[in-house]
């Protein structure tokens, strides 16, 4: 086995790889199964969120960055009033 | 027949002024190196380990000296330990889906001064620890003050 370096971007489901964050970005946007799994921090509150099976969160290709921004459910609840949300996160508009 | 195991990518940071809001690219998708170290401690935790492992480089730290990333590297030289750029659990760590890649993402506000940010690194612990990631800055950040922010992005593709 060796180790190499290496970069570029693979898709396993798709047989897909390159090295252009734009086209990367593209291909996981036009197919949904690739969506974002891991942990944030409210945007409001700052407690930890873990998500599953969100979206996927191009990358901006003129910061490196993903801009992850949700909020938490009881952040949430308040900015919605009393409504009750099934969702354990909501995604914030950026 | 060889196998390959590669992991890189690459890291970029944004430098937002607080008085102005202005924001400095300094690095931008800069491929990163893995350490040998790293490549030890990936060995470990995917094939070898007979207890449980450690937790993933999910820490990101940086550095005001001029360095020159090397695959021997254990630790990041200079490594900041003061004014809200010590090292930090990143805040955002998200996997894509079936594929090779995650990022590590952090947002560090500065509490007091600095010359030059130059260059970032990741670990697996909160201190010392396996350095498995380093990178240079494409430049420096130049002169921060307090509240000013450092975005660190780190983009790892494993495969």
């Amino acid at each position: 086995m060796a180790f190499v370096e290496g970069g570029a971007f693979k898709c396993s489901a798709h047989d897909f790889e390159t090295e252009s964050v734009v086209e990367w970005n593209e291909h996981c946007i036009d197919n949904p199964a690739h969506t974002e799994s891991g942990e944030t921090a409210c945007v409001r509150c700052g407690v930890k969120i873990y998500f599953t099976q969100l979206p996927y969160h191009p990358i901006d290709p003129n910061t490196g960055s993903k801009n992850i921004s949700l909020r938490c459910e009881e952040c949430d609840s308040k900015m919605m009033g009393t409504v009750q949300r099934s969702s354990t996160k909501q995604e914030v508009a950026t | 027949m060889m196998s390959q195991f590669a992991s890189a990518g690459f890291c970029s940071a944004v430098v937002t002024k607080h008085k102005t809001g202005k924001q400095k690219v300094i690095a931008l998708f800069q491929h990163n190196l893995l350490t040998d170290a790293g490549k030890d401690w990936m060995h470990a935790q995917i094939y070898t380990n007979t207890s449980t492992g450690t937790r993933g480089a999910g820490f990101i730290a940086s550095t005001e000296s001029v360095i020159t990333p090397a695959v021997g590297n254990t630790t990041l030289t200079g490594e900041i330990v003061t004014n809200g750029l010590s090292r930090a659990d990143a805040v955002t760590k998200t996997h894509t889906a079936a594929s090779n890649s995650t990022l590590v993402e952090h947002t560090f506000t500065a509490t007091g001064s600095f010359t030059s940010v130059l260059a970032s690194a990741l670990f697996n612990a909160s201190s010392a620890g396996t350095m498995p990631h380093i990178a240079n800055f494409s430049t420096g950040s130049g002169t921060l003050v307090a509240n000013d922010t450092l975005k660190i992005s780190w983009t790892n593709n494993l495969s």
